[in-house]
Formats: C-alpha cells, sequence, structure tokens
C-alpha cells in the first residue's frame, strides 16, 4: 500500500549503556520520522561543578560513566591544565596513555563480543552466545579483565580510578609493577590479532555513508589520552578552544540530551571510525598489518563495520600498552606542579566511542566558575539518526520485525553511552 | 573443601544500595579468618574470578521487590534463577543478574552458590541506611554467619 503507515519501534533499547528507545515511522515509502529517544534523566554534573575547586573535577566527572571514567578525568585534566599553564610530558604523559589503553581494551572488548557480537550472531545477549559458544565470552572477559588490571595497577581501582589527579597521579607505579602485566598483554595482544580476523568473518549489510569524521589531532600519534586541534575530512581543523565556535549543541524535544552539530554542515561522526579514517598512518605497523590482513579499507564508511575497526584499536591499545611499559621508567614527581590561574579553556580526549571535550573557567583561587562537557554520544545523536534513516531508505522492504533488529545494531555500531550524554538539559522554570 | 566466599555487592553511595557491603563488612569482623569475605563496588563481571575455585559462594546485595524493608530473601542459585524484579539490572558493565547467569552459562556457578538479597526501602543519593534496613542488619548477619558456620561443620 503506497501510504500504508509502519512504524518501527524500541521502547528500551538493550545493549547500549543508559536508558534511551528508538521510533522511526514511515509512510508509504517516505520516511516521515527517525528519532533517537534518550529518555534517561538528566544529571546535572555541569551545574554540580560551580563552585568546587578546580582539582576536583577529575573525580567529579569521573562519576559521569562507569564504562569511560578514564576518558572524563583526561578530559578534565587537560582542561585544567591548559587554563593553568602546565604541559603535561614525559612519563607521566605516556602513564596516562597508559591508563587510557586500559579503558580502550576495557571497553572496547565489552562493546565487541558482549554488546555488538549478539547482533551478528542472532542471539538476543551475550549469555545466550555463553551457552553455545562459551569461548566467545571465555576471550572477551579475560580481554576485559587484561584491560581492568591495567586501569587497577595505574589508577588505583578498575571503575572511577582514585589516582588521577590534575598535573599527573598521586603515586606512580613501579616499573615492576607495570612489568608485571606484560604476560596478560602479550596474550591480550594475540587475542585482538585474532579479534580483528574473527570480526572480518561476520555478516554485514551493504550499507555506506558519506561521513564527515572527526577527531582529536594528538600531534603525530593515534589520538588517545589528548590533542591540541579538533580535525575532520571536510576540512575542520580548529584548536580545541574553538570547539564551541563550530560544535553547536541543541535541545530536541525527543531527548534529555543535546545534541551537537557542527555550524557549517551539520551532524558528523566522533569515534574508531573517525580515529581510523583519520588518522590511519599512525597506527602501529601491527594494528595496520591486522587491518590489511583483513582487507580493510583505510576509511571505513559501512557502520556496521565498526566493530572490525574497534577490534583493530583493540589491537593498537595493547601495542601501546607494551610499548609503554618497555619503555617505562619511575618518575621521581609523579604529578607536575599545577597552580591555579583565572581562566577559560577546553580539554579533550579520545573516549572508545568518540571524542570528549570539556570547557572550564576558575577564577584566580581555583574556584571553578562555569563547566561545559560535550560527550561522544551528544555529538553523535545526529548521525546515529541520520544512519537509521538512510538504512531504512534502502532498506524498507525488511519486515518490521528484522528491520527494528537492524536499526536496534545500527545504534549499537557507535557505542553509544547514553548516561553520559545526558547530563545537559536546560531547564526553563516558568513563573506566572 | 575449597572454601567458601562470602562477597557483599552493592553502592556505598545509594543509600540502601550499600547493605551488601555492610553485611560483608559485619561478616568479616564474626567469622572465622578462614573464610574469604569481600565487599565489592568493583565491575561485577570480576565476581567469576573471585569464586574461581571456590566449593561455595553466599552472594549479599540490595534487592528492591516490594517486599517490607530489611526482609532476606534466599535464592538457591542452582536450583532457580534470581527473579529480575528483584534483582534489577545495573546499567554500567554487567548487573549482577547478568553475572550469575553468565556464570552458569560457562559453567562457573559454585557448586553451592547462594544469593541473600536484603530489601531495600531508599535507594537515594547519598543518604545513610534507612531505619528500618539498618535496624534488620544484626539479625540478618547472625543468620549469614550461622549458616556459613553449618556449612563450615558440614565440610570439616
Amino acid at each position: 500500500m503506497a501510504d500504508e503507515t509502519r512504524t518501527i519501534k524500541t521502547d528500551y533499547l538493550a545493549r547500549v549503556e543508559g536508558e534511551g528507545g528508538m521510533l522511526i515511522r514511515l509512510k508509504g515509502n517516505e520516511i516521515e520520522d527517525v528519532k533517537l529517544n534518550i529518555f534517561e534523566p538528566p544529571r546535572f554534573f555541569e551545574a554540580f561543578l560551580r563552585g568546587r575547586y578546580f582539582t576536583e573535577a577529575p573525580d567529579i566527572t569521573a562519576r559521569i560513566c562507569g564504562i569511560c571514567p578514564v576518558a572524563y578525568q583526561m578530559a578534565a585534566c587537560n582542561s585544567m591544565e591548559a587554563i593553568c599553564g602546565v604541559k603535561v610530558e614525559g612519563q607521566i604523559k605516556q602513564l596516562r596513555r597508559l591508563l587510557y589503553c586500559g579503558e580502550w581494551i576495557e571497553s572496547h572488548a565489552l562493546h565487541i563480543y558482549m554488546l555488538h557480537a549478539p547482533d551478528f550472531l542472532g542471539y538476543p545477549s551475550a549469555i545466550e552466545i555463553a551457552k553455545d559458544a562459551p569461548e566467545v565470552v571465555e576471550t572477551a572477559l579475560r580481554l576485559k579483565k587484561v584491560g581492568n588490571h591495567i586501569m587497577t595497577v595505574v589508577g588505583g581501582r578498575e571503575i572511577h580510578p582514585i589516582n588521577v589527579k590534575v598535573g599527573g597521579f598521586y603515586k606512580a607505579p613501579s616499573k615492576a609493577e607495570l612489568e608485571a602485566m606484560v604476560p596478560d598483554l602479550e596474550w591480550a595482544l594475540e587475542t585482538s590479532l585474532e579479534t580483528v580476523k574473527w570480526a572480518n568473518t561476520l555478516d554485514f549489510p551493504e550499507f555506506e555513508m558519506d561521513y564527515e569524521f572527526a577527531a582529536l589531532d594528538a600531534g603525530g600519534v593515534y589520538p588517545i589520552e589528548g590533542g591540541e586541534r579538533f580535525v575532520s575530512n571536510r576540512g575542520l581543523n580548529i584548536p580545541l578552544d574553538e570547539f564551541y565556535e563550530h560544535v553547536v549543541e541543541e535541545h530536541v524535544e525527543h531527548a534529555n540530551a543535546l545534541q551537537g552539530h557542527l555550524k557549517e554542515r551539520g551532524s558528523y561522526l566522533t569515534g574508531p571510525l573517525a580515529r581510523y579514517a583519520l588518522w590511519y598512518d599512525l597506527l602501529s605497523v601491527e594494528a595496520r598489518a591486522a587491518a590489511e590482513g583483513v582487507g580493510l579499507p583505510k576509511v571505513v564508511k559501512n557502520p556496521f563495520k565498526s566493530i572490525i575497526v574497534r577490534a583493530v584499536e583493540l589491537v593498537e591499545a595493547c601495542v601501546e600498552a607494551l610499548r609503554i611499559i618497555s619503555e617505562y621508567e619511575q618518575p621521581a614527581e609523579s604529578a607536575f606542579e599545577v597552580v591555579p590561574k583565572a581562566g577559560k579553556a577546553c580539554g579533550a580526549s579520545e573516549a572508545p566511542r568518540g571524542t570528549l571535550c570539556h570547557r572550564y573557567e576558575i577564577d584566580d583561587k581555583g574556584i571553578i566558575l562555569d563547566a561545559t562537557i560535550t560527550p561522544p554520544t551528544a555529538q553523535n545523536q545526529p548521525q546515529i539518526e541520520a544512519d537509521l534513516r538512510g538504512f531504512v531508505g534502502q532498506f524498507m522492504d525488511l519486515s518490521n520485525e528484522e528491520l527494528t533488529l537492524r536499526c536496534e545494531q545500527a545504534i549499537r555500531n557507535y557505542d553509544p553511552c547514553i548516561s553520559c550524554a545526558t547530563h545537559f538539559l536546560t531547564l526553563e522554570i516558568e513563573r506566572t | 573443601m575449597n572454601g567458601i566466599l562470602v562477597v557483599g555487592v552493592g553502592n556505598s553511595w545509594r543509600g540502601d544500595d550499600s547493605v551488601g557491603l555492610e553485611a560483608a563488612l559485619a561478616l568479616r569482623a564474626r567469622l572465622p579468618e578462614q573464610v574469604r569475605v569481600l565487599a565489592t563496588e568493583a565491575e561485577q563481571s570480576s565476581l567469576l574470578d573471585e569464586w574461581e575455585g571456590c566449593d561455595t559462594v553466599l552472594i549479599v546485595d540490595a534487592v528492591h521487590s516490594g517486599a517490607a524493608p530489611g526482609q532476606l530473601h534466599r535464592v538457591d542459585l542452582n536450583a532457580e534463577t534470581v527473579p529480575h524484579a528483584v534483582l534489577q539490572g545495573s546499567t554500567h558493565h554487567f548487573s549482577l543478574g547478568d553475572t550469575i547467569e553468565l556464570a552458569r552459562a560457562l559453567k562457573r556457578l559454585p557448586a553451592k552458590a547462594l544469593f541473600l538479597g536484603i530489601e531495600g526501602e531508599s535507594f537515594n543519593p547519598g543518604e545513610p541506611l534507612s531505619p528500618a534496613v539498618a535496624a534488620a542488619v544484626p539479625a540478618i548477619v547472625e543468620e549469614i554467619a550461622r549458616e556459613v558456620e553449618a556449612l563450615l561443620q558440614e565440610s570439616s
């Protein structure tokens, strides 16, 4: 029927972090509406931060997310250090990168095997995979454990690390403590290489989007723990402090999260596909060889193949962790001294799911006057909706059931972290 | 005899959600040293490794099912699953319910596995245990301690 109305709807998305749903309305062959609904209640973190001391930001913002607390800590530290004119370098910077590798390993392993794989293998969850293919889930658990262990050794504990401070760490680990992780990391590297091959055997819909990919520019290394500029494949190349001159955030009715888009061009993609496309040449020899080995092109435009790219980044995180440990020498001081200075600056890092930007303004006593946090899922929301439009337009002939499953999978391509995205809400109080 | 693990889980910042941790701390003081007692807020799939090699695990956590605050729910995990309504999922990582089901699927549940859920009343951030739940803790700790002692006797 030409004008038959179809509704593709998921009230409560499984296997994503946080609470969200999806609604797609079709009339005949016309897409009337596509919405990623985010109904997780707002969390007001930016308001909590006002009036707090500048050194509290890493620990307060780490609580935004249990999956990517290091991303928050690093972005907060980078921003505060930029305001105070301190550049963290040397072993302390490398330790930060190592800690962050732990988070990438833990988060990417979780997403690849436990959250995304069920879509490709036709299971409702990892628990059902465990019944039929326990080795897949055991691999995921062991990989996650390697990542968690790095977080514990470097960060003090595996969730919401307690050893991170503005300027560096409370206590830098010894070389021996790090070297004890090497056998596990070597296993993780081998397993990550296998993961790339395994991910490449999955079935992918023939679907591509013409993305604007955006990620941090970390000045000659694959961006993880920070970066000075925010760049894209369409000519965006700005110092981080101009982030909010180009990225506009809007409140839409169906989401308790602001949607970020580029003022000049609209939606863009941040995360593994973007980092990989922009910085392929900066990947380690091992990671590039893994990608080449499965015939993965240097730019991947099929969002479903993000699972392979995530696996390549898993390889990268293991290689980097091993490199940092082998080159590590325990520093005499665990942190740089940071004296508060009145000012305002942006700081960012590459969370497993994309660029996370913080901007703080502090006074000369170090009191936070203003805070803005833009997580990757907020930036990716418009692009997720664009992917859904594109996908539904191309695969309209699928049954409602199949289309629903594929659309959910399309959302999970982004490893969205809805809890992270929902700490914004412009609250308007009307008084009459 | 490879030992008994008592594990209390929860979130120390969310009112009655901390009762599993509180109970574990009280049990650690009450039980003989040979019983390993863990109070953890860590990522829950790590529990699979914690109880690896144990014959018996007792998991203590807060639950929210609408029963009277402080009521103790017992579930023999090798005979039944924890009802979802009793143990709602965490949005971070794997919930305790998922972890238990994952362990079952991977055949990594100890031979004896008991879930002891303490009914909570209020899970508001930053609050202490509610009076009704706090009042119930000593008797619940004593009940769990006696059960562990009986298991120790059985195995000796």
